[in-house]
């Protein structure tokens, strides 16, 4: 009993470190795909490639100067941006990362910290909570621009929720369970020999309605472009966190790239087949058992060619070494006892990296959405759209029987 | 103290610290934010009660639709906090005491009942069982409330929307 | 685990909440203390499902927690509609119809 308690909470201790890790270096990954979008650079002075940016600004958040206003509710101003980073991050606690499991300290263990039977239904209790970190951040801040763009910023997400839930409804009804895992392998198998049984592609109705709405509610539930009037540094100064300051910003801009983090997760899952990899898994194929390897092997190569070239005598030492290290991990993972179970992640990571490419490439690319434009599409398109999707797969799953 | 016992107790008790703080608190903002913290121990009390669908429904329909509703209303009508007015010294001295008594009287002879049977093991998949009844033996009833919703909604629309004219009337009642 | 004390917490949250709705005049706050004696219902009847095993007491709090929602909109809706006439929030304002 105690061992288990101690193994669930090194795993808790591990996700922690690697989920924050994740968000810092996704604001990274967004300034940098943004730049070379806009044909510019991004980040490049601090740290070689812009690499130690996320530390500068981490340091510079808790460095600054926490203003409070003076006529603030002082309880609600400071829970608010708690209650937004909080539940942001511990929704993650329910992602599975891979079928296999591994052995701490002699208890074998899955790699998910919570493996509840109702572990979507959770996520989606933490995302309807959420919605308060953003109305009383609002309210708190006694001031007209805060509690205006607190209440349309609440408002989207309460609306675009119920496309965000009815849209996963389609796959609850192939699949038959809430419990992610089980959500995941009842996606595997291969129809006509090579194309995954995701449900992107599933045999009775390929829920490719179901991912478009998706993908859409969750853009528009995290508040960020094109449906991010509420928040725009042009439209209303900055919404709901104008009033904040240093760390308890930081909180909020944490609580946003975390549920843009646990969105993308939810999305490979449900729809792109989670931790399954694309390749059929027979024997002839063996050699795809290689392609994490192979692709470490390239990024390290890659490393090492740039930092020998690069320009600064700091990334000419620490490119190197960094790409040395990733091809000794390319090394470790051809080895027979890590590539099993290497797998599994390194396909989840995969997925998860290209939705969030998608997600950055939506935002630099779209305009914004006026907010009544935004409304109208929640209420009157998306919502009737799900329901469609819905009635259609209900009667593909009555029609297969 | 089994573990069952403790988190009972726990809950319990940040359920009864919010409902009261939901009575005392002046600002009915604070009221609404303690109401969401009673509303999600009774979630985690569900949880060990073994109905974790209704747990995730209380959750997202209660905590985080109803009560998000409220908090809109607040907020746009501005709520401030209660105007202060003493009890009068009958209701201080006397009531408030005599009620704590009665109430902790009637949570002790609840309590020590003689229900005290222990609770007996479920069966598996309480979703299954849940949606079967659901659909088969409480249909009726079922079709009625998504009407008594819609209904709901259309009331509301109606009686919140501003009539013509009505503006008008404010603007002459701020200007005199 | 007795059941006994989940009915006992159900009656002190149930107490408490008439004791806002009494005592309270702020007619949100009043609303407010209407939906904790609902969840304290909510918490009796899930207590019982568990005790005999059956289901029917979570369909109920199924219900309960539906109608809770759609009383919820229509009230505050009237609420929103009296503070615009009176122009107050204080439920004793609310006295054309006294004598």
């Amino acid at each position: 009993m105690a061992s288990i308690l101690l193994v669930s909470l090194i795993k808790v201790a591990v996700l922690l470190f690697f989920v924050l890790t994740a968000v810092a270096y996704l604001v990274w990954f967004e300034r940098k795909v943004a730049a070379h979008l806009q044909g510019r650079w991004g980040p490049y002075r601090v740290g070689p490639h812009g690499l130690l940016q996320p530390l500068a600004d981490g340091a510079k958040f808790l460095l600054k100067e926490d203003v409070t206003p003076s006529s603030v509710d002082r309880f609600v101003y400071f829970i608010a941006p708690l209650v937004t980073m909080t539940l942001a991050i511990s929704a993650i606690a329910m992602i599975p990362f891979g079928p296999a499991e591994i052995r701490i300290f002699g208890v074998s263990t899955p790699l998910v910290v919570a493996n509840i039977n109702i572990g979507l239904l959770a996520i989606f209790a933490i995302t309807s909570v959420g919605v308060y970190g953003v109305a009383l951040a609002g309210w708190s801040s006694n001031s007209k621009y805060s509690l205006l763009g607190g209440l349309r910023s609440s408002a989207q997400m309460v609306s675009y929720e119920l496309s965000l839930t009815l849209s996963v409804v389609g796959v609850l009804l192939l699949a038959g369970s809430f419990n992610l895992s089980e959500l995941i392998t009842r996606q595997g198998g291969f129809s006509w020999g090579f194309l995954p049984q995701w449900n992107l592609f599933s045999p009775p109705f390929p829920q490719v309605l179901g991912f478009v709405c998706y993908f859409i509610s969750a853009i528009a539930e995290t508040n960020r472009a094109p449906f991010d009037l509420a928040e725009a540094e042009s439209e209303i100064v900055a919404g709901y966190h104008t009033e904040y300051s240093s760390f308890k910003f930081a909180m909020f801009f944490l609580g946003e790239y975390a549920s843009m983090i646990t969105v993308a997760c939810l999305a490979t899952i449900l729809f792109l087949g989670g931790w399954l990899s694309p390749f059929p898994q027979t024997a002839g194929l063996y050699w795809t058992h290689y392609i994490p390897s192979a692709v470490l092997a390239l990024a390290g190569i890659g490393l090492i060619i740039d930092g020998v070239l690069y320009r600064q005598a700091f990334g000419r030492v620490v490119l190197p070494v960094l790409g040395l290290v990733v091809c000794a991990l390319s090394f470790l993972c051809t080895r027979p006892g890590v590539i099993d179970g290497i797998q599994g992640p390194f396909w989840f990571l995969a997925k998860i990296l290209f939705v969030l490419f998608v997600y950055v490439w939506v935002r630099w690319t779209l305009p914004r959405f006026r907010y009544d434009q935004l409304m109208r599409f929640g209420w009157k398109f998306l919502f009737p759209l799900a329901l469609a999707n819905v009635v259609l797969t209900s009667l593909a799953v009555v029609m297969r029987k | 103290m089994t573990p069952q016992m403790l988190t009972f107790l726990v809950l319990a008790a940040v359920a009864v610290a919010g409902a009261v703080n939901v009575i005392v608190l002046r600002h009915p903002i604070h009221s609404a934010i303690s109401l969401i913290v009673v509303m999600v121990s009774l979630a985690g009390l569900f949880l060990t009660l073994e109905a974790e669908f209704i747990a995730a429904l209380q959750i997202i329909v209660y905590a985080g639709a109803i009560m998000v509703l409220f908090v809109f209303v607040i907020m746009l009508l501005n709520a401030g906090e209660e105007e202060r007015t003493n009890m009068s010294r009958m209701a201080r001295y006397v009531g408030v005491p005599l009620g704590i008594v009665l109430l902790g009287e009637l949570a002790y002879q609840v309590g020590a009942a003689s229900l005290s049977m222990t609770a007996q093991p479920a069966d598996a998949s309480a979703i299954h069982g849940l949606s079967m009844l659901l659909f088969q033996d409480f249909v009726f009833p079922f079709e009625l409330t998504s009407i008594l919703i819609l209904i709901a909604l259309l009331g509301a629309l109606v009686l919140a929307q501003r009539r013509e004219g009505a503006p008008a009337k404010r603007e002459q009642q701020n200007a005199g | 685990m007795p059941i006994s004390y989940y009915l006992a917490l159900s009656a002190v949250l149930f107490g408490l909440g008439v004791i806002g709705f009494v005592f309270r005049r702020n007619i949100i706050t009043i609303f407010m203390s209407i939906e904790l004696m609902l969840n304290a219902v909510n918490l009796a009847f899930i207590a019982f499902a568990r005790a005999w095993g059956q289901l029917q007491g979570q369909v109920f709090v199924f219900f309960v927690i539906v109608v809770a929602a759609a009383e919820a909109a229509v009230g505050l809706a009237i609420v929103i509609v009296i503070s615009r006439n009176r122009h107050s929030l204080n439920v004793e304002r609310i006295n054309l119809l006294k004598l």
